[in-house]
């Protein structure tokens, strides 16, 4: 099997090397609208409607790896994948009309509503593209011959920062909502633009991160994507190469990170080293206000929110889940599972994995996948599709215990789901375009919108 | 003898600086691949993209149904983005395609439904979505469908019914949109501002889509009379779709309700040189009209009448907006109470009703015309144009006082509602 | 009348489930395609221009050399990164059919640029119609293929999006023939591309088959259209009856004015429709139809005005007291039989439209005879039911005779029908006048 030289990271990339299956999960991830607009005048809305702010990329749960940091699980979600840097005037944002919510399971009943961490977002035009009323969402470094000097944006209330993201944190802990440090105003870092309207980028997204106390920490802003394939290759009828080209270097996300004390996430609060209890279970969701037609008035921005994506381990949205499913999937609650444990029994990975490679795979039904994914051990009676960590276990578990944005996730899903004949696959491009940090929030800074480049490292 | 070397390079027709494309997976896919036609380039990379790489991947597995099918969908939003019809037969041979390939495929018969819609054929697509929704459940895309056409076949209850699953099962733009559009067939124009603007924040990323909600909203300020939110929401239609040539067909309406005409005409212009829609076109008529050059607006109704011959040859049945037309501009007179009932029965809808109201009324039968009336308003719609119908009925059969305050309720909801009724209506006032 | 076109489309759909693109690219689309070669040391550029059928309405007559000037000007050359003239040699120009029976326009120009001395770097760009939908094709050297075939066949698979090139940039060497100028198409080439995108087109009519029932149904269904069409207003069912009462028509009278209402209702749309595939390049069918009105309405004046003329004159010969109450027979009958055909025609003259419509879409489906039968059942169909109206006008004549109001009042009877005639004849040529220009 070295001739496999499949994807790392990321089960989506193992999906693009399938020929077949795999743009059509990217389309229906990623929108094909199938509106459709004629001559006449009934009015036609849009149908499907590509939904990148309420799009989970990825979702990450770990026990800090930074000094002295031990005591702290961090929880992260990645939305809006493809993020070209230069993509303005309106760059990237966070959606004022989705709630991000991160869920945790903290007595192993695979329902994931103990502790919840819920992130809203303002708009707010402001500064001189206000004034000037410029099409822009930030200016600065505007040299004076032009007239009016607009300095360049080094801190979060710049004047060049004319659309500015403000956010509020709110912990759920059994149905009661307590605000987060409602007195720290949270700013999020605007994309990166370019060296002249954001001459220290690294500075500014330092501002952008917030100690909330209670050894709390929180960051909302843009983050270099880890993701990376050779997808020419892989669509050349997986004419796979080393070295790979990397197709998607140099794209960004949008990035959520919250860094909390493990005594706040687990059943006795205690930390690591004491707790009885140190399984957690824990998903991302994005979800929009339930509006309906006979509705009040009221009830248009009302505080019923509906689920519109989850996603807790890796490779399940992507490729587990049938595309005709998906969306009812997604509405779910993860401890509904069992519904789709026919998806788990007989993956469609595994058989195209068989058809391409020729190589056996495990029989089905493949329970091995049932266990890993949705239960927190092969007695779990419960189905419920969480990622575990165990808080015990020492920084730097892999996934499936938790996961770190450095776990190599695909090669391991490819070796569980392909079973013994696919131990060892790997692919060309092992390398993310930037170097993770090992402080939080753990994601490189992204590419500015003036020099990216797409290429390899 | 000739070529040494040559590069040929596709250059798009406006400077493509606006939102680039970012969140197509194809995109990566196909780097160099044609950027497609368009009225407008920019921001559509990503359908295009997609199709290209698409239709790459079919290059190479031809009896891959699922990329058939999504191809289909692809070309149905093709023709969203360009106004050009001609991706719907594309969009349907791709399909069957597809069908053929894998039948019972249920994206592929909810395609179909979709492109059912966009040609009118509204049975078709109720029958369509509800087969999709018996193949591949609980898709919210189907629920759309389904709504969609039960909504223009008149069956209120259901569609509402059918929005409400689709805007449970996945809150979009798509979904808000439509809450927005039932609610304002209930007469409820500031919940379905409401409604509209959700779906506005919440359709962030395609700029048609965007641009398309923009001027949704707009129409709905509008539609009561509220010219200046109106103009900006259009503004903003074309700021996030440059050259959206729905959002200068509404600016030109702004502008000869503002009384500058020939602004109106310019802009009106803009819209059918980029896509000489009949809506378009027939308002670019009126304008003349208005403006008093009599050449130039029976210019563009004699093209109004080539439109609605080709739009025939091409299967799309108008037969409502050919009869409203008709009716309004005194053309075929005679013709149009049966054309319009026709349409009705094609689509009866309170559209469908008011319609033939009017054509009734025009030939001067309106004690039948005010039944249809009845029909057409009996959700409490708040529209202008179909009250000031029924105000004419109601003069026409003698209820002078009844007919005057429809027509008072019609210029104070919206004072602008049609370049030819409102002054018409004003007029009858004094 | 409509309804005959949803049967046009019922049977195109039987042969064809997607009628639908008649133009590969819709019909409001404007296709460029430019072809940059040398002959001998000149640089030429063969520009070709296909509009579909709402543009080149929109565009109106079309004057190929001020068409050919203002192509040259969007066009951009330069040579070594200096700007080139071109300027137009050579333009032809042709209105192949399109969907409808409607006009499309083909326009081809040579553009001579300027002679390369040796190896050259150009750059040449299109900015004709920047912000129109269309094809868009730009081809180097002579000899080159062109995926739309100088945007005579536009590809037919359905993998093939519309290409979008509007700039090249290459290097060209002179030649070292002479200078020739690159002919344009002519002839057939030039009037009748292939506008027809869809590969299934042809097999899927050679393929499917009309059943016996269709036909017998779509024959019967255009019948009782035919029939019903003729009681919608406009049909000359006025001039029928107010000629019948007038002229003391028989009810054989009536069967002649039938049969004579089929038969040129049919040779009016063969002949339309003939006169629109010869002269399509020329003439719109919308142009023709005002005409077509024109005479028909002066047809009959002429009538109403001859008729009045005799009965004025018949009157007079009363007055004048020979007291002799028998008719001239043997006159009589001949000129109603003369004014008969002229009635007849005149009724059946203007071809419907929809008929028209039939018509063509039969010959692009390649069902001529299908198509040549459906409108012979249409016009029967008028004819029924114009003979009806006749006999029924006639019987109702008798009967009042019979009823015996022999009076002053029966005999103005003749005169104020012509009179009818006439102001009705008036009234089409007045509607007819202000639409024919």
């Amino acid at each position: 099997m070295t001739a496999v030289l499949l994807g790392r990271r990321k089960a989506t990339i193992v999906a693009l090397a399938l020929v077949g299956a795999a743009l059509a999960l990217l389309v229906l991830r990623f929108g094909s609208g199938p509106p459709a607009a004629q001559a006449a005048s009934h009015r036609e809305a849009p149908l499907i409607a590509n939904d990148p702010p309420a799009d989970i990329t990825d979702f990450y749960m770990f026990r800090s790896t930074q000094a002295g940091q031990a005591n702290k699980v961090d929880l992260i979600m990645d939305v809006i994948p493809f993020e070209e840097p230069s993509g303005g005037p309106n760059y990237y944002n966070f959606d004022p009309s989705v709630a991000y919510t991160f869920h945790v399971d903290n007595n192993k009943n695979g329902i994931a509503r103990d502790v919840a961490f819920e992130l809203r977002f303002t708009n707010e035009i402001r500064g001189a593209v206000n004034s000037l009323g410029l099409p822009l969402s930030y200016v600065g470094g505007v040299p004076p011959a032009t007239g009016s000097v607009i300095p360049p944006i080094t801190a979060l209330n710049s004047p060049g920062l004319g659309l500015r993201q403000k956010y509020t944190i709110t912990m759920i802990t059994d149905g009661h909502r307590t605000t987060i440090s409602p007195m720290t105003e949270k700013i999020a870092v605007p994309s990166n633009v370019g060296p002249r309207t954001m001459p220290n980028y690294d500075a500014l997204a330092g501002h952008g991160m917030y100690n909330l106390g209670n050894g709390m920490k929180v960051f909302a802003g843009q983050r270099d994507d880890p993701f990376f394939i050779d997808l020419g290759a892989a669509f050349d009828t997986l004419n796979l190469r080393s070295p790979a080209t990397d197709m998607l270097s140099g794209f960004n996300v949008n990035t959520i990170a919250l860094e909390v004390p493990a005594s706040l996430l687990t059943r006795d609060h205690h930390g690591p080293a004491e707790t009885k209890q140190p399984w957690l279970g824990a998903y991302a969701s994005t979800s929009r206000p339930e509006v309906t037609v006979r509705g009040e008035h009221g009830q248009s921005n009302s505080s019923h929110y509906v689920q519109v994506q989850r996603l807790a381990n890796p490779l399940v949205n992507e490729l587990i889940i049938g595309t005709k499913d998906k969306d009812r999937w997604n509405t779910l609650d993860p401890s509904k599972e069992s519904r789709f444990l026919d998806y788990y029994e007989n993956p469609r990975l595994a058989l195209a994995l068989s058809l391409v490679f020729g190589a056996p795979v495990p029989a089905t039904p493949r329970h091995d996948l049932e266990n890993a994914l949705l239960k927190y051990g092969p007695t779990d009676p419960r189905y419920s599709e969480l990622l575990r960590l165990n808080v015990s276990s020492p920084p730097g578990a892999s996934w499936p215990n938790g996961r770190k944005p450095s776990d190599d996730v695909t090669d391991t899903a490819i070796q569980v789901v392909g079973g013994p004949a696919f131990a060892g696959a790997g692919d060309g491009v092992s390398t993310n375009d930037k170097v993770l940090p090992n402080v939080f929030p753990y994601l490189a800074s992204p590419w500015d919108g003036r020099n990216r480049v797409h290429q390899n490292p | 003898m000739v070529t040494v070397a040559a590069l040929a390079a596709t250059v798009t027709l406006f400077s493509g600086v606006l939102r680039g494309s970012h969140s197509s997976g194809a995109l990566a896919a196909a780097p160099t691949a044609p950027t497609g036609t368009g009225f407008v380039q920019t921001g559509t990379e990503d359908t295009a993209a997609l199709v290209a790489g698409l239709q790459q991947r079919l290059e190479a597995s031809p009896k891959d149904a699922e990329g058939y099918a999504e191809l289909g969908l692809a070309y149905q939003q093709r023709a969203r983005e360009t106004g050009d019809p001609s991706w719907y037969p594309r969009s349907d041979r791709a399909l069957r395609r597809a069908l053929r390939l894998a039948p019972g495929n249920a994206v592929a018969v909810g395609g179909l439904g979709s492109l059912a819609l966009s040609r009118h054929r509204f049975r078709d697509a109720l029958a369509l979505g509800r087969r999709s929704l018996r193949l591949g459940p609980a898709n919210a895309r189907t629920y759309g469908v389904i709504g969609d056409a039960l909504l223009e076949l008149g069956r209120y209850g259901e569609a509402f019914r059918a929005f409400d699953t689709m805007a449970r099962l996945k809150p979009s733009d798509g979904a808000y949109a439509r809450v927005s559009y039932a609610r304002e067939l209930l007469g409820r124009p500031d919940d379905a501002i409401a409604a509209m603007r959700l779906a506005l924040v919440s359709a962030t990323d395609q700029p048609e889509a965007t641009a398309w909600t923009h001027v949704q909203l707009g129409k709905l300020y509008w539609s009561i009379g509220r010219v200046g939110p109106a103009a900006r929401q259009y503004r903003a239609a074309l700021s996030a779709f440059h050259g959206y040539p729905y959002a200068f067909d509404a600016l030109a309406q702004v502008q000869a309700a503002r009384g500058r005409l020939s602004a109106a005409v310019a802009l009106e212009n803009r819209a059918v040189d980029t896509i000489p829609l009949p809506q378009f076109v027939s308002q670019l008529g009126d304008l003349y009209r208005a403006e008093g050059n009599r050449a130039q607006a029976r210019r563009q109704y004699e093209l109004m009448d080539v439109i609605r011959r080709l739009l025939v040859a091409n299967g799309v049945k108008t037969d409502l907006e050919t009869a409203l037309f008709d009716v309004d501009h005194g053309i075929r007179t005679g013709e149009s109470v049966t054309l319009a009932r026709k349409a009705r029965a094609l689509r009866p809808s309170i559209d469908g009703d008011d319609v033939l109201a009017w054509a009734l009324a025009r030939n001067g039968r309106c004690d039948e015309a005010l039944g249809y009336s009845k029909r057409a308003l009996r959700l409490g719609t708040r529209d202008a144009l179909k009250i000031f119908h029924r105000g004419m009925i109601e003069r026409c059969l003698g209820h002078r006082s009844a007919g005057d305050a429809f027509l008072r309720d019609a210029l104070a909801l919206n004072p602008h509602f049609s370049i030819l009724w409102a002054p018409f209506a004003k007029k009858e006032l004094r | 009348m409509k309804r005959l076109i949803f049967l046009a489309v019922a049977v195109a759909a039987l042969a064809l489930p997607a009628l639908a693109s008649a133009h590969p690219l819709g019909n409001f689309t404007v296709n460029r395609f430019s072809r940059v070669e040398v002959s001998g040391p000149r640089l030429y550029v063969r520009y070709v221009l296909d509009m579909a059928e709402i543009p080149t309405f929109q565009a109106g007559r079309i004057n190929p050399h001020a068409y050919a000037r203002r192509i040259a000007r969007n066009a951009h050359l330069s040579v070594d990164d200096r700007a080139a003239v071109l300027e137009p040699v050579r333009t032809e120009l042709a209105h192949p059919r399109g969907a409808g029976g409607l006009r499309t326009t083909r326009l081809e120009v040579i553009l001579a640029g300027p002679i390369l001395h040796g190896r050259s770097s150009i750059a040449y760009r299109d900015d004709n119609y920047k912000n129109r939908i269309g094809w868009k094709e730009i081809v180097l050297g002579a000899g080159a293929p062109s995926t739309s075939h100088e945007l005579r066949a536009y590809p037919k698979n359905l993998l093939q999006s519309p290409l979008d090139t509007t700039s090249i940039v290459a290097m060209l060497e002179p030649g070292s023939g002479r200078d020739v100028v690159p002919s344009l198409s002519s002839g057939a080439s030039l009037q009748a591309p292939d506008r027809v995108a869809d590969a299934g087109f042809a097999s899927l009519v050679g393929r499917s088959h009309l059943s016996l029932f269709v036909i017998l149904a779509s024959l019967a269904a255009a019948l009782f259209w035919g029939a019903a069409h003729a009681l919608s207003p406009g049909h000359g069912k006025t001039i029928v009856t107010a000629y019948l009462v007038g002229q003391r028509g028989t009810p054989r009278h009536a069967a002649l004015l039938g049969l004579i209402v089929t038969i040129t209702h049919t040779l009016g749309v063969f002949a339309l429709g003939l006169v629109t595939l010869a002269l399509s390049q020329f003439i719109v069918p919308d142009r023709l139809y005002p005409w077509l009105n024109l005479a028909s309405g002066a047809l009959v004046v002429g009538i109403g005005a001859s008729v009045f003329w005799g009965r004025w004159r018949h009157r007079r010969a009363h007055a004048h007291g020979h007291g002799h109450h028998h008719h001239h027979h043997g006159a009589e009958a001949d000129t109603s039989f003369r004014s008969l055909l002229a009635v007849g025609i005149s009724g059946g003259l203007l071809p419907c439209p929809s008929a028209l419509v039939v018509l063509l879409a039969a010959i692009s489906l390649h069902r001529v005879a299908f198509g040549l039968l459906l409108i012979l059942a249409f016009s029967v169909g008028l004819a029924l039911s114009i003979t009806g109206i006749g006999l029924v006008a006639v019987l109702a004549r008798r009967t009042f005779r019979r009823l015996s109001f022999e009076g002053p009042l029966v005999r103005l009877l003749p005169a104020a029908s012509a009179l009818v005639i006439l102001a009705a004849g008036l009234a089409m040529t007045v509607r007819a006048l202000p639409r024919v220009s």
